[in-house]
């Protein structure tokens, strides 16, 4: 969001931002996360003791066949204040957010959207898999795609 | 979150300061046992057409969607006694699910990752087909409490 090539933008949904919703927390990157993860990565909890920690995501299903918790890096370890208190700024997906953002896709409004490995994919990967959000605007000229979540 | 022995901390989404989740005042059902305290998690019930909150236990993974409400101010408060009836105290509630971050005493065994559920209104482990209320975001195994994302 700091940087003037930056092609992605929280629209609505975080503190700070008119019609605020979403949670957001500062999260650890996991250690040997190669690249460094930057803001519009899909990212999920590390189990690791301490500190707590996150690493991209691949969307699946959870014990007891319950949905995952997925949260997109807003801050990433491009900026500048990421690195200063080696933290990346998480907002939590599903809790009420809409964000523009840089997509090799050619979605469609109402596509469903699901992570791989950190990136937001229109493929379902099947066996259930729990969507994390929906397209809900696309720009093909700048390939940028809007997100609800 | 106001008890000086409070084991309870609600550290993201209340309005309008990180403002996230839905807040809610709701009238304990009569003769809940124990009271919902602080940190629990409560539901809506339909007394003879009226809203009461009474504990959570989550329902089956693939059943209709529980609609889990974490207590914030419980009936262990005078605040809640005051604003409440003589035998229905007035709850202050926070729906889950909608984005909020909070810390909780627990007796049990948790590790960052994990799943919970309500039981009887406490959090525990998801380790079965539970509806899940949140994540393990933090834990502090010595001091016996976790932070939970939901």
């Amino acid at each position: 969001m700091s940087y003037l090539t930056s092609k992605f933008d929280v629209l609505r949904g975080v503190e700070g931002k008119e019609g605020s919703s979403a949670v957001v927390w500062d999260f650890v990157q996991a250690t040997g996360a190669s690249p460094d993860i930057q803001e519009g990565t899909v990212v999920s909890i590390v189990n690791a003791s301490s500190p707590t920690s996150v690493n991209r995501h691949t969307s699946a299903l959870l014990t007891g066949n319950n949905y995952d918790h997925p949260w997109l890096v807003i801050r990433g370890k491009e900026s500048s204040e990421s690195q200063f208190v080696n933290k990346l700024t998480c907002a939590k997906l599903r809790t009420g957010i809409k964000f523009k953002i840089a997509t090799d896709l050619t979605p469609t409004v109402e596509d469903l959207l699901w992570a791989a490995a950190g990136v937001l994919t229109n493929i379902d990967p099947g066996s259930g898999k729990p969507h994390l959000g929906k397209v809900i605007g696309f720009d093909a000229d700048n390939g940028l795609m809007i997100v609800e979540s | 979150m106001s008890n000086l022995n409070s084991q309870f901390q609600l550290m993201a989404g209340r309005p309008p300061h990180g403002a996230s989740a839905m807040e809610g005042n709701f009238l304990q059902k009569t003769s809940e046992s124990p009271v919902l305290t602080e940190g629990m998690i409560g539901k809506i019930e339909n007394v003879a057409g009226n809203a009461r909150m009474s504990k959570l236990t989550g329902g089956t993974t693939g059943a209709t969607p529980d609609y889990p409400w974490l207590v914030i101010e419980g009936a262990d408060m005078s605040d809640s006694q005051f604003t409440g009836l003589a035998a229905n105290p007035r709850l202050t509630v926070l729906a889950v699910k909608t984005g909020l971050i909070f810390k909780v005493d627990t007796a049990v065994s948790l590790v960052v990752g994990d799943l919970v559920w309500a039981n009887a209104g406490v959090i525990a482990k998801v380790s079965t087909t539970k509806q899940a209320i949140g994540q393990v975001i933090g834990v502090n195994s010595s001091a016996q409490w976790a932070v939970i994302a939901c």
